[in-house]
């Protein structure tokens, strides 16, 4: 029997400034060429098992150990980070971070230098990486300039020119957009094919990977919850939904019909499966009432005065020629929650900008309750309109919870007694309460993020802006985030959201916004939205997977929700 | 994000060793000379020389925004509190240290000392910016190394050096996002220009330690711990080029030096002697 590419003996990890373990007494093998996915949620230890693996811990971070892991038979405590490097690599989740040259080539060229690999063969390996990843002509592009997925590619390359046995992956896809996401984990798959590597790859899309990989790895609390083939794990798909795994839609369905005992119980991991199963197993009849139910709109919410007003407005950076918005037209009403969609670089961002006075209009104007925002402060307008950013690490100053979140309303002179009774109440709707004495940097992504949105919500305004809510969160926490979302449109607050989550976007808001190349191509409802194939197309989008279904089972284009197809099939009323 | 600005210009063919030394040469110049008038040609003929390569002259603006902070605090120190004589200046470079007590009347002289000194400024931080975004840091640890300095030093000056543009793009944000907390990033008076600034410092402090772990981290798994073993992949080799450029630019500082020290050329009381001739000052 050949000798596993890596193997974990009875290993538990605790980082020095905790006290529980991050990972707990694991036992693992995994064998030469194997493609294992490993999932599950925030905190579960993925990445720590990473860093396990290319000797990042413990030599980069270090911690109490107890137990060994070997690679290609050889405890990684005996061997250096230097020398881990031939045998392991590892790509980051966010592709900036790890690029620091200026060229495409010096990228890839960096590591196999740091080798003493001989000058030619590193520019023979540049040119065989370039190919490899497809950035054939952009060897001399600086690789900052490169598109969110062709900068993970990059990334890629100057991993693999170090030539590891073994490559992992930390969630590649976390900080791209769709197209940027579809082209790396189309790039890993094929590799994964070609390369007959070692790959581990941690990622919470499992629509895409699924029938990939050879194995899945489940995570959970520090442990491995389930270590089987895809389709063995998946028999499990009620408790990986539990833990708040991003289960595909469609078997989320499927899961819900065979609850309900509309269909036998089945395994199934693609929406291809499911599309079989189901239309093997009802009646045809019953997908055919979709066409009766599903075809009126809904409509933008209007009547009302709107509370912010955006008349054909046009943006130039300072240092760009670039026009980065072009002629855009909006209103937004009171009560609205809606989403802003589009590419990186699209100018989602440099539009919501302006509606708090962050930018001010090159030409057009930009009206919030009526005021012009180039008369206006950002501080004046932050009474109206709260920002949270997409990273709140740079919006966190002070070092205790309460003080932070006091920091808005006080810079607005709120009284002392007044921001306390705010404290109270905000943080007991966000379950952020019991951490009021600790420091926000302690806490986990999740919930330095309501913090962040917390020191917002105490300045009340009438419209909240949340730039990218979802990304780097996992299923349970996305979830949670839009739950706190819809509850405070429900009270009465303007939510706009900018989110490349198609799903998500579906689900709660009512009005999406599309932009492209600084324009706003469409503008309405999500229904609206998902059924233009054209725009979709345009902007590199695709609609939700179950939207996709559903065209499938009953030819309409527009069920955007699970709850829309279930109810067809189950023969439930269906509100638009 | 860093901003790095890639080209092919005059500037981008030079060794780069070649371009660290033009940056030790321009602050030997601009160390050299008080003079406004001079200092003022000096400014003129590094952004001219930066614009030719490349550099768009939006980008040079954008850099000097951020510095009228810097050079509020110097005005207001300089005159209101030491409000030295350039002869001062010169013998007690610690001055800013401890009041001198000698507020008022503020002296002509003294004021264009103080211009000659923020255009000291401007050249130096202009042409260290210059050189930050136009000089990777792989580039910039062969060039170390080459000097025998420690292949880990060197790595640990160039990491340093190519965080440099980050912040500036970093500070801009993180003033964004607090604006959006309702605080007033412009306040009126020194006391106010400076507490304006404090909240910016903790999440700066933050990000640049989630910064430098990042790239700590990145180069560790592209094998930096084995940088003994280098074996650039450009190697690299002093043409008459890097030659000639380095005469002329080191050959300036040292000349500046010699002829302020040595003929008192270059002084800011040349400026003020032709002033008073011309009456325009007593």
């Amino acid at each position: 029997m050949t000798e596993p590419d890596i193997t974990f003996e009875n290993f538990s990890f605790s980082y020095e400034e905790t006290k529980e373990p991050a990972l707990k007494n694991i036992n693992l093998r995994i064998k030469k060429g194997e493609v294992v996915l490993v999932t599950g949620p925030a905190g579960a230890g993925k990445s720590t098992l990473c860093c396990c693996i290319n000797g990042l811990i413990p030599h980069f971070y270090s911690g109490k150990i107890e137990g060994k892991i070997l690679v290609k038979g050889v405890d990684t405590q005996a061997l250096t980070i230097g020398q881990l490097n031939t045998q392991v690599g590892l790509v980051f989740q966010d592709p900036e971070s790890q690029l620091f040259n200026f060229t495409v080539e010096d990228e890839i060229a960096f590591g196999p230098e740091n080798l003493g690999i001989e000058p030619d063969k590193v520019n023979a390996l540049v040119d065989e990486m370039i190919r490899r990843v497809r950035l054939e002509g952009y060897n001399k592009r600086n690789p900052l300039t490169l598109s969110g997925g062709e900068k993970q590619a990059c990334a890629i390359a100057s991993i693999l020119a170090m030539s590891p046995n073994i490559v992992i992956f930390d969630e590649p896809t976390s900080n791209l957009d769709p197209i940027g996401t579809q082209s790396v984990l189309q790039l890993i798959t094929d590799l994964a094919k070609r390369e007959k590597k070692t790959m581990i790859i941690v990622e919470h899309n499992l629509a895409d990977l699924v029938t990939k990989v050879d194995r899945m790895i489940v995570m959970q609390d520090g442990g491995i919850l389930f270590d089987d083939s895809p389709k063995e794990v998946f028999r499990h798909v009620d408790k990986l939904k539990e833990i708040g795994v991003n289960i595909p839609q469609s078997t989320q369905l499927l899961l819900r019909l065979s609850e309900a005992n509309l269909v036998p119980s089945e395994t199934c991991m693609t929406m291809n499966e499911v599309y079989e199963f189901i239309s093997s197993k009802l009646d045809a009849t019953r997908f055919e009432k979709a066409k009766t139910y599903i075809l009126e709109k809904e409509e933008a919410p209007a009547g009302t005065e709107p509370i912010i007003v955006v008349d054909n407005l046009t943006h130039l950076y300072p240092e760009g020629s670039v026009e980065a918005l072009r002629g855009v037209n909006l209103k937004v009403y009171p009560g609205d929650f809606m989403a802003i969609i589009g590419q990186n670089g699209s100018g989602k961002t440099t539009l919501v900008k302006h509606f708090n006075g962050l930018l001010k209009p090159t030409t057009g104007k930009v009206y919030v309750k009526g005021v012009d925002t180039s008369t206006s402060t950002v501080a004046k307008l932050a009474r109206t309109v709260g920002y949270c950013f997409q990273n709140p690490d740079h919006q966190i100053v002070k070092n205790v919870v309460r003080e932070e979140i006091a920091f808005g309303p006080k810079n607005l002179g709120v009284p002392d007694d007044e921001i306390e009774r705010r404290i109270e109440e905000i943080t007991t709707k966000l379950n952020i309460h019991k951490y009021l004495d600790e420091d926000p940097h302690e806490l986990s992504k999740g919930n330095k993020a309501r913090v962040n949105l917390a020191g917002v919500l105490a300045m009340k305004p009438d419209v909240l802006i949340v730039d990218e809510p979802l990304t780097g969160q996992d299923f349970k926490e996305a979830k949670a985030i839009m739950d706190l979302l819809m509850d405070l449109n429900r009270e009465g607050k303007t939510i706009i959201i900018i989110t490349h989550e198609m799903m998500f976007a579906a689900e709660y808001t009512r009005r999406i916004i599309v932009m492209n190349k600084g324009a706003m191509l469409y503008e309405g409802t999500p229904k609206q939205v998902y059924t233009k194939k054209d725009i979709l197309e345009a902007t590199s989008l695709t609609e939700p997977e179950i939207t996709q279904l559903g065209f499938k089972l009953c030819g309409v284009p527009d069920i955007t929700t699970i709850d829309e197809l279930y109810n067809i099939i189950a023969g439930k009323e269906v509100t638009g | 994000m860093a901003v790095f600005i890639v080209g092919k210009s005059y500037w981008y063919t030079l060794d780069p060793r070649a371009r660290v030394l033009f940056l030790i040469g321009v602050f030997l110049a601009a160390f050299a000379f008080d003079d406004p008038i001079l200092l003022f040609v000096g400014n003129v003929l590094l952004i001219t020389f930066i614009v030719r390569n490349e550099l768009p002259l939006k980008k040079l603006f954008g850099l000097v925004k951020p510095l009228t902070f810097t050079m509020v605090i110097y005005i207001l120190i300089t005159v209101l509190w030491i409000n030295p004589t350039p002869a001062q200046y010169r013998l007690q470079p610690f001055m800013y240290l401890w009041p001198q007590g000698n507020m008022f009347p503020i002296d002509a002289g003294t004021l264009l000392y103080l211009v000659g000194i923020i255009e000291r400024v401007y050249i130096m931080t202009i042409s260290a910016w210059f050189v930050t975004i136009t000089l990777t840091p792989p580039e910039l640890v062969s060039a170390l190394t080459k000097w025998r300095l420690p292949p880990s030093f060197a790595v640990a000056g160039a990491a340093s050096f190519a965080s440099l543009p980050f912040f500036q793009s970093l500070i801009e944000t993180i003033k964004e996002a607090l604006q959006s907390k309702g605080w007033e990033t412009e306040q009126k008076g020194l006391m106010g220009t400076i507490r304006s600034f404090v909240p910016i410092l903790f999440p700066v402090f933050f990000m640049t330690l989630k910064r430098s772990q990042g790239l700590a981290l990145a180069m560790e798994c592209r094998g930096i711990s084995q940088i003994e073993k280098r074996k650039p992949r450009k190697q690299l080799k002093y043409t008459g080029r890097d030659w000639v450029f380095t005469l002329f630019i080191v050959g300036l500082g040292v000349s500046c030096l010699v002829l302020y020290y040595g003929y008192g050329i270059g002084s800011v009381n040349i400026t003020i002697e032709m002033l008073k001739s011309m009456g325009i000052i007593t």
